[in-house]
Parts: structure tokens; C-alpha cells; sequence
């Protein structure tokens, strides 16, 4: 038979394997093994214990569209847009990059502003060609003139579980950048898992740090689904009282640092996850996936959304 | 491939009828033909007596029955009653129980079935416990057509935790609407330690064509180790596996990690 199994089913609890193994406690300081799974809560409530509301912020139109190949003309985009403000998304995402000197440009029509930031100073300089410090003090001015105009800001944080050129990347650093982003006036931190490499145990860790800073009802997560991790990831910012979620109908938008694999989650996935955990949306699904259809013809791909694959009914 | 990567169970073959399932009828061969390595169990499926008795010949030392709590399900799947199915599965485990061999049960449509839709967690209960009391050591719960949330699979192990103790529980979940790694997440918060997959994620899901199916050993592996779980397996020699038979079966691996090939 074997002790394996024996073994394995003792792995999960944390307490119970340092009492069975007196050295691991003290080797895991030393190793500062990363990700040891933090629950929630104590409570098996806390499980589902989720916020009544969830704010989904479509990405698709910018965030999905420019990171594919195909160029897709201006009337189908506008079509694809149309299609997605009938679904009851209360967010879509066609706002652009904004350098300080064209915010009064943007007076004209936008009625929102992103700024990026990032936690990784490789990707910061590699990504906009200067460091996290000069990109904030940027920002600062962007943030300042929209506010003048009464234009709120959204800032968004990439890398935030891991860097393509760092690899790890410490909750601290993350912290900081979004401390200082919420200290400008943006009204919402995106946390986005750039490489998708982040899994629940680094999310919830990461979690952990930034509440301490900021309030959660201010946090949004941005999970790239590059290693599959993207909905389990989700899952853990829910249970710890994050209720915006970014995401992409049909999963639009690669990993420009992974050939060949996925990028953003899917709308349509997230959507399954949480009409079926009771979480309200506002969001009418078969529409989106009307979305995914219309615009995965037009851009000759298959959808990357797995509820849309998935033709068996219930 | 699949023995050296540490993996502590590997399901290896089924003794089924080849006439329902061609794929498995060199079930005899691939029993006496892998090289075993000490300490890995290889449970094979006897869905009957007769399959039970091949699989015994043919040097199998665990063996795996299946249930199911619809009726429609059991019908279509294994053409007879549930009744009839448990009474095959209550011949299975006598003589299981009579030559020393561990029996390990399944139970499918936990979260859903294809014909009669919503399944209640507490039938889902009855079953486990029945298999379970006829002396099934392991009872592994499917979520076989993949519809299954966080929300369903929380429902469904609090019904079944009150019958069965949760170390006896594994949860073998489908990925087709890509629930699958946040199902199997809530399962670890309640307590359960045991999760079956397929390297690859081989194994469509015959109710949805063109869906995937099970959820990908390489992708789950990833999460668990990333959450600081241990499992012993290696999962770069789960991936050199994946590759392997994806080349043979020439077809993508529906494996995310194995997709990707950024590296951190």
C-alpha cells in the first residue's frame, strides 16, 4: 500500500504538518518558502462568505483588441462595443494611455483615465522607458489635470505577482506603488497578474499586504489566465472582499511574454463562477457570449472562453 | 513516463467491454506490461465481476467501481438501473474484500448531470455513504460534465462530509467550462486532500463536443505548489509526459502551463 497516500492527505493542514515535522517550521523561515496558503477566515463560512455585488470591468475592446494580431476596422469595433453595452456590463473599457501633455486634449470626450504603473522597475523601464519614481511623478500631473476636469482615474499596477524579467516579486513593492496611486485620487487600483503567473497562495499573500494600505472596496484584480490560474485566483480576491474583477469576452488579448498562450480570463468564465456562487453581476451572460461570438468571427479565432466552447446544456 | 514523476496514483486501465471502449482493450497487456515502481498504486475499473476477475489475472492490486445518483445517467452510460450498477458494484467489492484487493469508489454527476440536470447533495450523500459502507476506502466524486462552481461543490461536500469523513473524499473535476482549479480550491478549504486529474488534460468530455474535459494534472500541480502543498511529484517530468503522449495522439495538450513558455 505504501505511505504516500497517508502523507499527502497530511499535507494540507499547516499545523498539523509542523507538528509531525518540528524542522519545518523553523526551515521555512529560513527558506521563506512563499505561498503558504492563507484561508480566509476561520470560519467553513468564509469559504463562500463573498460580496452580494461583483463590478465587472470589460477589458476586451482595449486591453483584448490590442494585444491581438488582426486589426479589426473601426465600424466592427464600434459594432463590438454596441454589442457589450447591452449586456448589462456596468464597465467597458475603451479608454486609451494618457501622457500628462494630452489631457487636455482628452477634455473632448473621454469620460475616464487609465494610468499604469508598475511594481517591477525592469518592466517599468522596459514597458514605458522610464523608473517607477518618474512614472509616478507623471501620473501625479495626469491625475491632477483630470481631476480638474472632473475625470475620474483608474490606476492599474501590472506585474504584481511576478515579472518577466524580475520573476518574483516582493507584496511590499507592490504596496508601495499602489499607496502612492490612491494617494493621487484614483478611485480604483487594478492589480493585474501581467504573466498570469500568480496562483491563489501568491494572490492571497499579496492581498494581505495591500489592505493594510489601502481599502479593499478600492482594489480590483486583473488575472491573466496564462497558467490557468486566472478564476482560482479570482475565487481567493473575492473571499478576501475584493468585488471588481477585470476581465475580457472570449478571453481577447494573448501574453506578449508567452507565445502561443492565453492572456485575460474570460468575461464569460468569470461570469459562470459567480452567477454560480450567488454573486450578482448585473450581467446578462448569453449576450456576452453573443459578444464573444461576433467578435471572434471577425477577428477568425476561436473564443478562448471555455463556457463558450462548451455546447453541452444543462 | 508517467512513474517517474512521483505521481502517487496512477490510473492505469479499465476492464471494460472492448466493444464499448476499444481504446481499452489491451487492458491485459498494459496491466502485465508497465514497469511499476514500488510505493505507486495502478487502480484499474471493473465495472463488473467479470471485469474484476480479468483485471485480478492479469496482476491488478486495486481496483476502481463507478456509481451514479441518475438513473438516466446509469442508463445511458452503463445500460442498466442504478440499482442493477450498485448491485454489480456490491459483487465487485465482496470479491475485492475476499482476494485482498483495495477497492476505490466514484461516484458521477455530483454537481450535474447531462439528462436530468440539478443533482441534490444529499443523494449525492446516500451514494457516497452506500459505496462507502461496502468497503471502498476512497470515494472519489465527479464533477463529470464540468458545470460545477465553487458555489455547487461547497454544497455538495458539506452534504457529504456529514456521511463520509473528508479524508476518505476526492474531488475528480471537469474543466468544461473552465470551473475546474477554483472547484478544487474550495475543495481544499474544506478539508479534502485527494484530487484526481489527467496530465494533458486528456479525456474530452463525451457530453460536449468540442469541450474540454478533465482538468489538466500539470496546471493543478502548478497551483498546488504554488499555494506551498506538497505533493512529491515533479512537475516538469508531468509535462516531458504530457508532451510525449500529445505528440503520439498528434493533438494540442489542453494543459495552460503547458502552453505557456514564458518562464519565471
Amino acid at each position: 500500500m505504501g505511505n504516500v497516500p497517508a502523507a499527502l492527505k497530511h499535507c494540507l493542514s499547516y499545523e498539523q504538518l509542523t507538528r509531525d515535522y518540528p524542522w519545518l517550521a523553523a526551515w521555512l523561515q529560513r527558506e521563506k518558502v512563499r505561498g503558504a496558503f492563507i484561508f480566509p477566515a476561520d470560519s467553513r463560512n468564509a469559504i463562500t462568505d463573498l460580496p452580494k455585488f461583483v463590478k465587472i470591468v470589460e477589458v476586451g475592446p482595449r486591453d483584448g483588441l490590442q494585444n491581438e494580431k488582426e486589426i479589426v476596422p473601426t465600424d466592427v469595433k464600434i459594432q463590438f462595443i454596441d454589442l457589450l453595452s447591452k449586456t448589462g456590463l456596468p464597465a467597458i473599457e475603451a479608454t486609451s494611455f494618457v501622457s500628462s501633455k494630452w489631457v487636455p486634449q482628452i477634455a473632448a470626450g473621454a469620460t475616464e483615465v487609465a494610468v499604469f504603473g508598475s511594481a517591477s522597475e525592469t518592466f517599468s523601464r522596459k514597458n514605458i522607458n522610464c523608473s517607477i519614481e518618474e512614472s509616478m511623478q507623471r501620473f501625479e500631473e495626469v491625475v491632477r489635470a483630470a481631476k480638474e476636469l472632473q475625470i475620474p482615474v483608474r490606476g492599474y499596477v501590472s506585474c504584481v505577482l511576478g515579472c518577466p524579467y524580475e520573476g518574483d516579486i516582493e507584496p511590499s513593492k507592490v504596496t508601495k506603488v499602489v499607496k502612492t496611486l490612491y494617494g493621487m485620487g484614483c478611485y480604483e487600483i487594478s492589480l493585474g497578474d501581467t504573466i498570469g503567473v500568480g496562483t491563489p497562495g501568491s494572490m492571497a499573500r499579496l492581498l494581505d499586504s495591500v489592505k493594510k494600505e489601502v481599502p479593499m472596496s478600492t482594489l480590483a484584480v486583473h488575472c491573466h489566465d496564462t497558467y490557468g490560474q486566472a478564476l482560482a485566483n479570482i475565487l481567493v480576491a473575492l473571499q478576501m472582499g475584493v468585488s471588481v474583477v477585470d476581465s475580457s469576452v472570449a478571453g481577447l488579448g494573448g501574453c506578449p511574454y508567452a507565445k502561443g498562450a492565453s492572456g485575460n480570463v474570460s468575461t464569460e468564465d468569470v461570469l459562470y463562477m459567480l452567477h454560480g456562487l450567488g454573486v450578482e453581476t448585473g450581467v446578462d451572460l448569453s449576450k456576452v457570449m453573443e459578444a464573444g461570438d461576433f467578435i471572434c468571427k471577425a477577428l477568425n479565432r476561436k473564443t478562448n472562453s471555455k463556457v463558450a466552447q462548451a455546447k453541452c446544456r444543462l | 513516463m508517467l512513474s517517474e514523476t512521483g505521481l502517487p496514483v496512477i490510473e492505469a486501465t479499465s476492464f471494460v467491454s472492448p466493444k464499448w471502449i476499444p481504446q481499452m482493450a489491451d487492458q491485459a497487456e498494459v496491466t502485465q506490461g508497465i514497469r511499476k515502481r514500488p510505493g505507486v498504486v495502478y487502480p484499474v475499473l471493473a465495472p463488473n465481476l467479470k471485469g474484476f476477475q480479468a483485471a485480478v489475472k492479469a496482476g491488478a492490486d486495486e481496483v476502481a467501481i463507478f456509481s451514479t445518483v441518475s438513473e438516466l445517467f446509469a442508463m445511458k452510460n452503463a445500460n442498466c438501473s442504478v440499482e442493477e450498477s450498485l448491485q454489480r458494484a456490491e459483487e465487485v467489492t465482496r470479491a475485492a474484500k475476499a482476494a485482498g484487493v483495495r477497492v476505490r469508489g466514484y461516484v458521477s454527476c455530483v454537481l450535474g448531470c447531462p439528462y436530468e440536470g440539478h443533482v441534490s447533495p444529499d443523494k449525492v450523500a446516500q451514494m457516497a455513504k452506500h459505496i462507502y459502507a461496502m468497503g471502498c476506502y476512497e470515494i472519489s466524486l465527479g464533477d463529470t460534465i464540468g458545470v460545477g462552481t465553487p458555489g455547487s461543490m461547497r454544497a455538495m461536500l458539506d452534504a457529504v462530509s456529514k456521511e463520509v469523513p473528508v479524508d476518505r473524499l476526492a474531488v475528480h473535476c471537469h474543466d468544461t467550462y473552465g470551473q475546474a482549479l477554483a472547484n478544487i480550491l474550495v475543495a481544499l478549504q474544506m478539508g479534502v486532500s485527494v484530487v484526481d486529474s489527467s496530465v494533458a488534460g486528456l479525456g474530452g468530455c463525451p457530453y460536449a463536443p468540442g469541450a474540454s474535459g478533465n482538468v489538466a494534472t500539470e496546471d493543478l500541480v502548478y497551483m498546488l505548489h504554488g499555494l506551498g502543498i506538497h505533493t512529491g511529484v515533479d512537475l516538469q517530468k508531468v509535462m516531458d509526459a504530457g508532451a510525449f503522449i500529445c505528440r503520439f495522439l498528434n493533438r494540442r495538450t489542453s494543459s495552460k502551463v503547458a502552453q505557456a513558455s514564458c518562464r519565471l
